[in-house]
């Protein structure tokens, strides 16, 4: 066990993980020369695409110090706020975590979090300055501002450069060095902690998971502790590039196991995995339930691939145990399911997965946050869709989510991003000068206003010096009202937002507006209207086509007319019909847009 | 019954807003023109023994063919087929080429139908589409074919060019009626990819038409030439009665048609094909053919969604028994269920068991053919 090292990496999104992370994979030959490729950990196709890693990725390498061989597991992590449960079940499974800070860039909002979470968890840090190799490098003031962070000598930090492959060696030795060996004992009764869980169409599912006690064998009787079910361990092994599969694994250790487990529901992140016939006294910790932050609609396109979306929402729920769905049906939309996300990028990847994953053309409609609606014979009811809210003589008060955002910036910016929280209904916090020019603002506002365009108006208001971080902070009351829209008096229930009250007209003639320029020309005029209640706020009208292109003569070539039409025809596929009016598909986000 | 269409990729300057497949190297003309007895010799077989009740030289240019050259493609037909009695043969002319000899020597070959590409009685608007000819040419080559015996002729005319008024629409139409001819085949412009006209208009150098006006202008076209006993009998096409283009008819009612030249089209009843449009590679057909030609066969649904294209743009309609007789019940159900709404908003007449565009609809037809199409 002593020659086990478990460690993660943390640090702000693209400070460089997944990059130092390949190097080390080729340095320690984890990767032979001709496998290598770029984001080695990042597997699917999305976050290569992206560049940015989305899912926890574990793996072992082997490192030789002094002429003793160490097994090193790895586990590269997501840097996006969004994915920040990730990093905290990583985290759980590691005693070290090598934390990075880009030498151009600093530290930034995510690194702080993500550091907080190591420090909770009592693992060892190792602050590395990353990028040197960049001319505009500030490698001393980097390491000035991690030394006022975490109070390390300066001569701890290791100045390295993922790209080139500088110091990675000497990384790797401060690992061995530094990261406590994990604790545990090989002999007592099996205790493994589930990490994580994936899905694979031969196999069924794969769990991950940490040894802290005892020693698991293949074929042996386990059972899982919160669910109670029992299975033999068809087979284990550990995480190389590839599963390899072992006869035993130690306490110390992280590896898979296969156990012909087909529901998803059954592995349940953050459980603990026993023997059946000698299980341990008590469950590890585990994970505190994900809360999804930011409700929508999924619904599938062609109405007949319902059961497949729901197939198809559980398999991903299996990779991300941070999905939450629930099913609920919309009068212009149909069948669908009402699902949870830990942010808007979630949001946006999990529908990206559907598409490309499991070939599934869905419809997403607006998204919003969970509110605790206080009913008027006392009870309390959690409402995450518009729909869901109770008669307004019912309710007493609503009270909706807030955050604790931290943005770290320059000091030239502070105007701008101020002004952008105020009109957000944020509170100023607090105010603390770092380093240098950068400044530290922290802020109280409703989680309702991130959902919309937050992250490109605090961008642009920074020039892109700027960085988001936060974490939920209560709730308060608030005064919302339910924003309805009407095509031709009829009201879609899937365009309908809670909203706060002031910002309701804004919003409504928005939408309107945004609506006109979406919905195609019909035979009879479009009334859009937005309504709070009976009143209605704001209107706007498309005008019914006259004419389109009138035929001209195209002689014996009826092929290319009809296949021209043909795929006219198939645009419309993708319009939804309420009451005697076409929507297109994407009308149901069009509010994310607005600007 | 079958017909047979000649397509003649020559003209001698191309106009603007046209995108049929024509070059302007005459020069090619003669290989042409002995490639064409070729492919003629090589495909007859497409039609068997069916009688040929139409032939059609279309083009491009055909008028620039001489008398002699379309006598002997008629007498390399009927060599091969049985030419109706009283088969329409049509040639489309472009009036600058029209003389009183060429005239009555088609006439003498067996030509009994003229269409003539006036485009316009405005010689403004010829200079912009670059027409080779001006107006007053364009009427005398109505009275040359008169003279010359023809009693079928009918003349082009486009309307919705940038800023072409509806008073002079109005006008263009009286004269139009006041020629004494007994078809107008009246086209909307479009702007077709790859024109000199859609660059303009992409440029902003070519502002089309607003919609309000071109409603206007076609309803002015249908009803005025209705009052002058003309029959709307389809969206482009107005003929007096026993006048119409039974060529074209043809074509929408899956008659099969042989068609010869680049990017001519065939049908034999079940497939369709296609000719390259290509003419250095289609005067080489004697040493390759399997390349120039690209053939489809029809499935149910293009079968369907074909006759729904090319029924809804004729004042016969489609037929809801039909329907179900060719195709299924159920579709004829569905297709009654998408047209509800259009009758609800009198774009479609429903008479008895057929669906018929009104004038209304016939403005629209792209989107109610596609909204009926299977999918
Ligand atoms: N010049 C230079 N560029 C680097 C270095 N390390 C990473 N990069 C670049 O920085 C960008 C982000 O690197 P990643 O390794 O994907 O960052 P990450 O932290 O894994 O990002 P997330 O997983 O999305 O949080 C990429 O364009 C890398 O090529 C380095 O040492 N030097
Ligand atoms: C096959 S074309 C040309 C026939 C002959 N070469 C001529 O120019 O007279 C038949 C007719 O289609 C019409 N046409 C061609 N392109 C058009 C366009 N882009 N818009 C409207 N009408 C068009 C013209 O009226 C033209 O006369
Ligand atoms: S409209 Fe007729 S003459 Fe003009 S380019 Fe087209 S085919 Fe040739
Ligand atoms: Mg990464």
């Amino acid at each position: 066990m002593d020659k086990i090292r478990n460690f993660s990496i943390i640090a702000h999104i693209d400070h460089g993980k997944s990059t130092l992370a390949d190097r080390m994979l080729q340095l320690t030959k984890t990767v032979g020369e001709r496998e290598y490729h770029d984001q080695m950990l990042d597997d699917m196709d999305l976050e290569r695409e992206r560049g940015i890693t989305i899912k926890s990725h574990a793996i072992q390498m082997r490192h030789t110090k002094d002429g003793i061989e160490y097994k090193l597991n790895l586990i590269d992590t997501p840097g996006h706020v969004d994915f920040s449960y990730e990093v905290s079940r990583s985290i759980a499974a590691c005693e070290g975590a090598l934390l990075i800070v880009d030498a151009t860039q600093g530290i930034q909002a995510q690194t702080i979090s993500n550091l907080y979470m190591a420090v909770e968890h009592d693992l060892e840090i190792i602050p590395i300055v990353n990028k040197i190799d960049l001319p505009n490098a500030m490698i001393d003031e980097v390491k000035e501002q991690i030394v006022d962070l975490i109070g390390c000598d300066p001569d701890d930090i290791i100045e390295a450069s993922g790209k080139t492959g500088e110091n990675v060696d000497l990384i790797l030795d401060a690992i061995i060095e530094k990261v406590p060996p994990p604790e545990g004992d090989e002999e007592a009764p099996l205790q493994c902690l589930i990490f994580d869980s994936v899905f694979n169409s031969y196999r069924g599912i794969i769990a991950y998971f940490k040894i802290r006690n005892g020693t698991l064998r293949k074929g042996d009787k386990v059972k899982f502790f919160n669910t109670g079910h029992e299975y033999k361990a068809d087979e284990i092994g550990i995480l190389g590039m590839t599963m390899k599969e072992e006869k035993e694994l130690r306490a110390g250790n992280v590896g898979y196991i296969i156990s012909g487990i087909k529901v998803s529901k059954e592995v349940k992140v953050g459980d603990t995995i026993t023997h059946r016939d000698n299980p341990c006294a008590k469950a590890i910790a585990g994970f505190e339930e994900v809360k999804p932050m930011v409700f929508a609609g999924i619904y599938p396109v062609d109405a007949d691939d319902y059961e497949d979306l729901r197939a198809s929402i559980e398999k991903l729920q299996l990779n991300d145990a941070s999905l939450t769905f629930e099913a609920e049906s919309s009068a212009a939309l149909g069948f669908g399911f009402r699902c949870g996300f830990l942010g808007l990028l979630h949001m946006e990847i999990i529908q990206e997965r559907l598409d490309r994953e499991f070939d599934m053309d869905v419809i997403t409609t607006v998204p919003n946050v969970s509110y605790n609606v206080y009913v008027r014979d006392g009870s309390v009811m959690e409402v995450h869709n518009p729909s869901g809210l109770p008669e307004a003589t019912h309710i007493d008060r609503i009270e909706e989510p807030f955050i604790q955002a931290q943005i770290i910036t320059h000091a030239d910016y502070i105007g701008p991003i101020m002004k952008l929280c105020l009109d957000k209904r944020g509170e100023l916090q607090n105010q603390i000068f770092l380093t240098g020019n950068r400044v530290e603002i922290t802020f109280k506002m409703p989680l309702a206003e991130i959902v919309f365009d937050f992250y490109d108006k605090l961008k642009s208001a920074s020039r892109g010096y700027a960085s988001f971080d936060y974490h939920t902070s209560g709730y308060r009351a608030a005064k919302l009202v339910k924003l309805d829209i009407l095509l031709n008096s009829e009201s879609v229930d899937a365009l309908s937002t809670l909203i706060h009250e002031a910002n309701a007209y804004d919003l409504g003639r928005k939408m309107c507006v945004k609506l006109r320029e979406l919905i195609p020309r019909q035979q009879f005029d479009v009334a859009i209207q937005a309504a709070i209640g009976a009143k209605i706020i704001a209107r706007e009208t498309v005008k019914a086509v006259r004419k389109d292109v009138t035929a001209k003569c195209y002689g014996g070539d009826i092929t290319r007319k009809r296949k021209l039409l043909e795929k006219q025809k198939k645009g419309k596929k993708r319009m939804r019909q309420v009451g005697n009016v076409e929507v297109p598909q994407k009308a149901f986000l069009a509010v994310l847009k607005l600007d | 019954m079958a017909g047979i269409y000649i397509h003649y990729p020559f003209c001698k300057s191309r106009c603007y807003y046209c995108d049929f497949y024509s070059v302007t190297e005459e020069k090619l003309s003669e290989a042409f023109f002995q490639a064409l007895l070729f492919e003629l010799n090589l495909r007859k077989s497409m039609l068997g023994d069916a009688v040929i009740e139409t032939i059609y030289f279309g083009g491009g240019t055909p008028s620039l063919l001489s008398a002699p050259k379309i006598g002997l493609i008629i007498e390399e037909i009927a060599k091969h087929f049985n030419i109706a009695d009283h088969a329409e043969i049509t040639i489309e002319a472009n009036p600058d080429d029209v003389t009183s000899g060429y005239a009555r020597r088609l006439h003498e070959e067996g030509v009994n139908r003229i269409s003539l590409g006036i485009q316009s009685f405005y010689n403004y608007h010829l200079r912009l589409m670059n027409r080779r000819h001006k107006v007053l040419k364009g009427i005398k080559s109505i009275e040359i074919f008169k003279s010359a015996g023809f009693d079928n002729i009918s003349i082009d005319l486009i309307y919705g060019l940038p800023e072409f008024t509806l008073a002079e629409w109005k006008k263009t139409l009286k004269k139009a009626v006041n020629l004494d001819i007994q078809h107008i085949s009246a086209y909307h412009l479009t702007y077709e990819d790859n024109t000199v006209f859609s660059t303009l208009k992409k440029k902003g150098l070519l502002k089309p038409v607003d919609e309000e006006l071109s409603y206007q202008q076609f309803m002015l076209l249908s009803e005025f030439l209705e009052a002058n006993n003309f029959v709307h009998y389809e969206i482009s096409n107005f003929g007096h009665l026993g006048r119409f283009s039974r060529h074209n008819i043809n074509y929408w009612k899956n008659i099969p048609y042989l068609g010869l030249g680049p990017s001519a089209h065939s049908f034999d009843g079940k497939n369709r094909y296609w000719n390259d449009s290509n003419i250095s590679k289609y005067i080489r057909i004697d040493k390759k053919i399997g390349d120039i030609i690209t053939k489809e066969e029809l499935s149910a649904k293009d079968f369907f969604n074909e006759y729904i294209m090319t029924g809804l743009r004729t004042y016969w309609g489609i037929d809801i028994d039909y329907i179900k007789e060719h195709f299924s019940e159920q579709q004829a159900i569905s297709t009654e269920r998408f047209a509800t709404p259009y009758i609800d908003s009198e774009h479609i007449r429903k008479e008895r068991n057929k669906l018929i565009l009104t004038k209304k609809g016939m403005l629209i037809s792209y989107k109610i053919i596609a909204d009926l199409f299977m999918s």
